[in-house]
């Protein structure tokens, strides 16, 4: 079938042998740090017959395909558990499943910003400098654009968060855009978590000026509310507007940076759903809690460079069983009985 | 040079003799006389394509059944893909969603992705797709995928060779 396909096209069948070795070539290029004599040794064999090239191209093409969708839309679609390749049979129950299956989508949500300027990927963390010396660190899964003149805000660096979560060390005037609102500050420090439906900002030092979106678009001078001085301070920005809440995470040492910048994740008596939930935005693909075990609460520091560790350790903290489908699809659940 | 390149006579004939029963074959299938009509076409489109084969064919109806099953296969595993891609889109915040023109181009991208990968075993394909769509070392997938870095090299040489041989 294969073949008499290749002759409908005029073209040879590929060579199984020529195929392998442009495989082998393909998996060495791909291991990284590929210096200039091994890509003319590369380029040589490709030379060699318009079958070297040929195989050459047609692996080229999965990686030119790659490089057409997003890593996110392209997770979400191609790492669907047993995506019909166990038959039809398998794929229609499959079909059938996929409602509940939904929340295969809501990690992407997160982790959006293929357009933007500066992003981490799940698990990365990084920071930059902007022209005036502020500090805007990026926890995984974020994007922000920047752009250094926003007349309307008095010349202040505008900031806009599409996704994530970041930290700011303002030195000059700058402006967090969020979907809710903003968060204005001259010199302070601050988080600003993006989440769906909200977007959370806490104050370690200085002062900020939160404005809910609404107030952009009206006519009338925009309502200011100021978050306390003393640090840390937290507010919430919704649809409905601002809303303080107090000091943020009772307990915190002074300098309150968040713990993600020193990588770590603090626990306290939290709710494991809530604990998967966090964890889940370090790790790409989809890592969920069975509504059996939500309610289970643990304690304690964690390192989110190694989130695979945490997910093995903890059996040994709660009666979990950590269950692994595929390598993006990883439920904690309940401990089976044995026997 | 061989000239026994069976005419479009004989896809015809074919046709004409086969068609019922292979409706009603998909139909039950697919619960949906629509994609069942569907489906048969796009068999014959097949023979057609592939016609130089057809004087070795002995048993018509295997033959059809086998490139109609086939279809079938392909049908459920594009359907499952687009409803995945719908969902991951769903979930996309609005400015950042993708247009319909440029969806599209991205759904037609993965589905060629998705058919190439289809048939590789999972180690195989996960491992591929960990170093494409997170770009991770072959290091870091050994260590996530609980295999040794030379596992992992055999893997992507084979994910590759697969998508090689795969025919266009």
């Amino acid at each position: 079938m294969t073949q008499a396909a290749e002759h409908a096209l005029g073209a040879d069948p590929i060579d199984r042998r020529i195929a392998r070795e442009a495989a082998l070539w393909l998996m060495r290029m791909g291991e990284g740090g590929s210096d200039a004599a091994m890509q003319a040794a590369c380029a040589d064999w490709r030379a060699r017959s318009q079958m070297h090239e040929r195989a050459w191209q047609r692996a080229q093409r999965i990686n030119t395909l790659f490089g057409q969708v997003p890593a996110d839309l392209a997770r979400g679609a191609l790492a669907r558990p047993n995506a019909g390749r166990r038959g039809a049979l398998k794929a229609l129950a499959l079909l059938i499943a996929a409602g509940p299956l939904g929340w295969a989508g809501w990690r992407s949500a997160r982790e959006q910003g293929w357009l933007a300027e500066y992003r981490t990927a799940a698990g990365e963390r990084r920071a930059i400098t902007l022209a005036d010396g502020t500090r805007v660190h990026l926890n995984t899964g974020s994007a922000v654009d920047v752009s250094y003149r926003d007349w309307a805000e008095g010349g202040a660096t505008l900031v806009q968060l599409r996704a994530g979560e970041i930290y700011v060390e303002a030195l000059a005037a700058c402006t967090v855009r969020t979907r809710q609102g903003s968060v204005a500050a001259r010199a302070a420090h601050f988080n600003v978590r993006q989440e769906a439906e909200q977007c959370l900002v806490d104050v370690s030092q200085g002062e900020v000026t939160l404005r809910p979106a609404y107030a952009e678009l009206d006519t009338a001078p925009p309502r200011r509310l100021s978050a306390p001085a003393r640090a840390p301070a937290r507010a919430r920005l919704d649809a409905q507007g601002v809303h303080a809440l107090g000091a943020a995470g009772a307990g915190a040492s002074d300098a309150a940076a968040p713990d993600w910048l020193r990588g770590v994740l603090q626990a306290r008596d939290l709710r494991l759903d809530a604990f998967v939930a966090e964890l889940a935005r370090y790790r790409p693909g989809v890592l969920r809690c069975d509504p059996e075990v939500a309610h289970l609460r643990l304690s304690g520091t964690f390192q989110l460079d190694n989130i695979d560790g945490i997910l093995q350790a903890l059996p040994a903290l709660l009666p979990v069983q950590v269950r692994t489908r595929t390598a993006w699809w990883v439920v904690v659940g309940p401990r089976e009985q044995s026997a | 040079m061989p000239s026994s390149t069976a005419t479009p006579d004989v896809v015809r004939d074919l046709y004409a003799e086969h068609q019922g029963w292979l409706h009603g074959w998909l139909r039950k299938k697919l619960d949906s006389t629509f994609d069942a009509a569907d489906l048969v076409q796009d068999t014959f489109v097949r023979v057609l394509r592939h016609r130089r084969e057809l004087p070795s064919v002995r048993e018509p109806r295997a033959y059809l059944v086998t490139i109609a099953g086939r279809l079938v296969t392909n049908l459920y595993r594009r359907r499952s893909l687009e409803r995945a891609f719908e969902e991951a889109l769903a979930a996309m915040p609005e400015p950042l969603a993708p247009s319909p023109e440029q969806q599209l181009l991205i759904l037609e991208a993965l589905d060629e992705i998705d058919r190439l990968l289809n048939a590789m075993p999972d180690g195989v394909r996960d491992a591929f797709l960990l170093a494409q769509l997170e770009q991770m070392p072959y290091a870091d997938i050994a260590a996530r995928m609980g295999v040794s870095v030379r596992t992992v090299q055999r893997h992507i040489v084979r994910a590759y060779e697969q998508i090689i041989l795969a025919a266009p």
